[in-house]
């Protein structure tokens, strides 16, 4: 089976101090610390997990971004995914969630792909919109939020996180799989997986190769525009409970009132 | 030379027959022991022979003086008399081969004060047989119990050294009253008043029979030593010779780490012959179970069955490691427990790691190193350990999860938290200190590390350091964000590409402001008119002085492993050293709460500094240290060390609450610390048993630093 993770560079959600330009009215990616994703380990590990399980498959890691990316997709091969693609071009800057499914869904038409992993959202733009247009372009279907996979022949099934629980559905393949957020534990990469990294193949793609046209993607192709940018609002302050013999009661009561309990 | 004046074996015939038992004995014997070297001689090499001169040194101490063991003064005096009696002994027996063939021992075999020196420890090896069979028997201290050998083994052991010194008395007394006095022995002549009326030719049977017994008691022993504890015999004194003279806070380099194929130790052949000899040499005497704060508080991991386990690993694959053509397999005389049947293999098929020895244990331990202080046969647990996490670690991945985000924020943010290392001088922001980029001249390098930087409690400490170096007029600089872990959490988890690949960077930039004591500069002058390149003399001493044990340790002793050397004290030895040069001044006295003091084991045990801190104390408060009954080289770790404070302590009792109310049991109301993870550990520890009213934790900067306020 041949299955592909799709990854992001971004700038570490855990370090950098978000800046926004005024101008552009985007993140700013210079001059901060970038690493891959850290919500796309937890994909990366889960694809890993179900290529073993399945047997007999590759995993490719499918990046697009500009050429400082190609750390973020080594990260993801000392993982342990077997080879990587870096779909890098000038004219790429700038673009919209809509023309980066363009390009990926391109790189993976071309390619052909059984299963296609992303994480449900990027820790930077976080729009959420990339695994769907994927699907869209490639015409298949997608399933979301996934805690747990399993593949019978041609089926995927997958445990889907729901609020109240999750459910259990099913879709034939080729197919999209996002998954849920904090579902799987991130890989540390061995020794082994480090210093095999520097051999496994890198393959960088231009939008030539791709056959998609400059004008279509980057800022000129964008569809969507920043309007404004805005502060966040400060986050209400939590509530203390003081145990005065009822403690327990109260917490009890606020999980409940969340469906927790 | 005298010859006896009976021949113990009767004649030719007898002495023919003694000769083949003899040799058929000796031949079981060299076959057991010659597999045992040859499993050494086929381990990972590993160089031991440095400092031949202090091995000597150490090698007369501790196996002939017997150091090691007589720390327990029962236990050890017990042993220290078998350990002589039993060499005495071997004169004694030689003469008594000698005198198979009407000879004797020059010198002694006539020599009356021999005779008296050898009964005089017979009795002494009795006396001590009882201690032992007490504490086995009776006693049973739970350290005692081995998983590799039976409980009989021990009393095996002991009923042929009984066997051995009776039938030798038995041998004494019938000789002696069938010679009618000829052959003097004290005990011979004390018995003789018993013995001579019995006839004279039952005293000669009695005397030929007991010869026979006693040969046959020791061939039997000689046989059986290799496969039991008492391999030690043999095995201690070359693991003395052999103990390690590199400093014992450095843990050894993975070295080539990028061109390796395995890293650590997951099956027993990745260990170094010494690290096997450990296995030959230890004596199960379970000290280093008494000592571990893991055990002690309840986890699974007993030191000495890590020892063992190796052993036991070794054992049940030696016939693999050996090879199907050894010699030692075509025998088949194992005389070790090897696997031979497909059930015993497939049962011991999984590596090491993970079945004999588990990986709970190894995660366990907070490297104290109090198991190695206390060993006294100088077995080197720590490293062992260590290997094995880095096979786990760096081969497998597999570790304690919540350690995955200390690696990923190291590597990152060169700290261990999600916080960006450009902050790292933020605590200092109001204080003044002058970067070392500002002030590149600075005598003394302030060595912050994280948990002074970064962490809020911390960071008081730091404080208190900066006011104490400025009181004192030090012309002193900080880091700042140039500084990055040092990577001891790393490798102590078994990171050791991390380690490494922090050192290196932390390497270059002391260098940078050549604070490498071993550097060889170019003179640039020199060699633009000559050519040449000379080594440069420091003009300046220039100190690191550092409040984190964990740091000082991994810069003084291991850095020099990548080639960083540089002179890093502790703050407290800085401090007690302004103290002596009357640089700092302190209202003497001044404090006068009741304080206990931790050592930190990475400041103790691994640097063996115990003095200094107690000085600084005593200068400054009225009542001195109060000791808690575990200090200096036996100081109770606080729980921390070895990478356990980024790990969850899941099972037993927690050992920093178990610290703490060994400090409250001392009524102190301080308990001052010198590591900021037991600083930490201590007070969750105090909390933890809702002491917060009775006992305070302060660094002992902290201490200083409010008394100079106050001044
Ligand atoms: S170093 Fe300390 S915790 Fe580790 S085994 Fe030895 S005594 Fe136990
Ligand atoms: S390792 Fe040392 S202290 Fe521990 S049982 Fe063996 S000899 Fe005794």
């Amino acid at each position: 089976m041949k299955m592909f993770v799709c990854i992001k560079q971004v700038p570490d959600p855990n370090t950098a101090i978000s800046k926004l330009d005024p101008a552009t009215k985007r993140l700013v990616r210079s001059g901060v610390s970038l690493v891959l994703d850290p919500g796309d380990e937890s994909t990366i590990s889960a694809a890993i997990k179900l290529r073993d399980k399945v047997g007999n498959s590759e995993l490719v890691a499918l990046s697009m971004g500009p050429a400082s990316a190609q750390e973020a997709t080594r990260r993801a091969l000392a993982m342990g995914v077997d080879r990587a693609i870096l779909i890098t071009d000038p004219a790429l800057a700038g673009s919209d969630a809509f023309s980066t499914a363009q390009v990926l869904a391109a790189a993976l038409k071309k390619e052909g792909a059984d299963l296609i992993f992303c994480s449900t959202e990027s820790t930077d733009g976080y729009t959420g919109m990339v695994p769907g247009g994927i699907a869209e372009f490639l015409g298949i279907p997608q399933l979301t939020f996934a805690r747990e996979i399993t593949i019978e022949g041609q089926k995927a099934i997958i445990k889907r996180v729901i609020p109240k629980g999750y459910q259990t559905i099913e879709s034939t393949l080729p197919a999209v799989i996002t998954i849920a957020s904090g579902s799987y534990e991130a890989i540390y990469p061995t020794m082994k997986g480090i210093m095999g990294a520097k051999k496994k193949t890198l393959t960088q793609m231009s939008l030539a190769d791709l056959g998609i046209a400059a004008t279509q993607v980057g800022e000129a192709g964008a569809h969507e525009r920043v309007l404004s940018i805005g502060k966040a609002e400060a986050r209400a302050a939590g509530q203390i409970i003081k145990d005065d013999g009822n403690a327990a009661q109260q917490i009890a009561e606020f999980l409940q009132r969340y469906q927790l309990l | 030379m005298t010859p006896p004046t009976i021949s113990p074996t009767g004649g030719w015939l007898g002495t023919t027959l003694f000769v083949l038992l003899f040799l058929a004995a000796l031949i079981l014997f060299g076959t057991r022991v010659g597999r045992l070297i040859t499993l050494l001689v086929k381990a990972r090499p590993e160089d031991r022979t440095d400092h031949l001169n202090g091995r000597v040194g150490t090698f007369f101490k501790v196996v002939l003086g017997q150091s090691g063991v007589l720390r327990d003064p029962i236990p050890g005096i017990a042993h220290f008399f078998t350990f002589w009696g039993f060499i005495i002994i071997q004169f004694g027996l030689l003469n008594l081969i000698l005198g198979a063939f009407n000879g004797s021992l020059p010198w002694l075999g006539d020599n009356h004060g021999f005779a008296i020196v050898l009964d005089v420890f017979v009795v002494l090896v009795a006396l001590a047989l009882i201690v032992f069979a007490i504490r086995r028997g009776i006693v049973r201290p739970r350290q005692l119990n081995s998983s590799l050998h039976g409980p009989w083994d021990g009393f095996i052991i002991l009923g042929l050294i009984l066997l051995v010194i009776l039938t030798l008395a038995l041998v004494e007394s019938f000789e002696y009253a069938a010679s009618a006095g000829a052959a003097w022995t004290p005990i011979g002549a004390l018995l003789y008043p018993l013995l001579r009326h019995i006839n004279p030719m039952t005293n000669l049977v009695a005397y030929r029979t007991f010869w026979w017994l006693h040969m046959a008691t020791v061939l039997g022993f000689l046989i059986y030593l290799p496969r039991s504890k008492h391999l030690h015999l043999l095995a201690t004194p070359f693991n003395v010779f052999f103990r390690s003279y590199k400093p014992k806070g450095a843990l050894p380099l993975l070295e080539n780490i990028e061109e390796r194929d395995d890293y650590g130790v997951s099956k027993v052949e990745q260990f170094t012959w010494k690290q096997l000899l450990d296995g030959y040499a230890c004596t199960e005497c379970g000290r280093c179970n008494t000592v571990c704060p893991a055990l002690n508080t309840g986890k699974p991991l007993y030191p000495k069955e890590i020892i063992l386990g190796a052993k036991e690993a070794l054992f049940v694959r030696s016939g693999e490691i050996l090879g199907e053509n050894s010699i030692y397999n075509k025998l088949g005389i194992a005389g070790i427990k090897a696997d031979k049947t497909p059930e015993e293999k497939e049962a011991h098929h999984e590596p090491m790691v993970g079945g004999i020895i588990s990986t709970e244990a190894l995660w366990a331990c907070t490297t104290c190193m109090a198991c190695m202080e206390i060993c006294p046969v100088a077995i080197e647990h720590v490293p062992k350990i260590v290997d094995m996490r880095r096979s786990l670690v760096m081969e497998e991945s597999a570790f304690p999860q919540e350690v995955t985000s200390l690696f990923n924020n190291i590597e990152r943010n060169g700290n261990p938290w999600e916080i960006s290392n450009d902050k790292r001088a933020e605590w200092a922001a109001d204080l003044e200190i002058p970067l070392l980029a500002e002030n590149p001249e600075a005598d003394v390098l302030y060595w912050v590390g994280c948990m002074g930087s970064f962490d809020r409690r911390n960071q008081q400490v730091a404080t208190s350091v900066a006011k104490i170096l400025k009181a004192a007029n030090v012309n002193f600089a900080i880091l700042g964000p140039e500084e990055s872990c040092t990577g001891d959490p790393a490798r102590r988890i078994g990171n050791e590409y991390l380690w490494q690949t922090q050192a290196t960077m932390n390497i270059e930039t002391l260098n940078g402001y050549g604070f490498n004591t071993k550097t060889p500069a170019v003179n640039a002058e020199d060699q633009g008119s000559h050519g040449q390149t000379t080594t440069a003399t420091l003009t300046k001493h220039r100190t690191i002085i550092t409040a984190c044990p964990h740091c000082f340790n991994t810069i003084k002793n291991e850095y020099p492993q990548l080639g960083g050397d540089y002179e890093v004290v502790h703050h407290t030895v800085y401090i007690d050293e302004l103290l002596a040069n009357s640089k700092l001044k302190l209202p003497a006295g001044f404090d006068q709460r009741k304080l206990t003091y931790h050592d930190p084991c990475y400041v103790g045990r691994y640097n063996d500094t115990y003095e200094e801190p107690r000085r600084v104390l005593t200068v400054i408060n009225s009542n001195g240290v109060t000791e808690m009954p575990r200090n200096r080289n036996k100081s109770f770790c606080c729980g921390g060390g070895g990478g356990r404070v980024w790990m969850e302590e899941k099972v037993g009792k927690r050992i920093n609450q178990t610290r703490v109310n060994e400090a409250l049991s001392t009524e102190a109301e301080v308990l001052a610390a010198g590591c900021p993870f037991c600083i930490t550990m201590f007070e969750d520890g105090v909390k933890g048993v809702e002491a917060e009213e009775k006992m305070k934790v302060e660094d002992i900067s902290e201490i200083i630093a409010h008394a100079l306020e106050s001044k």
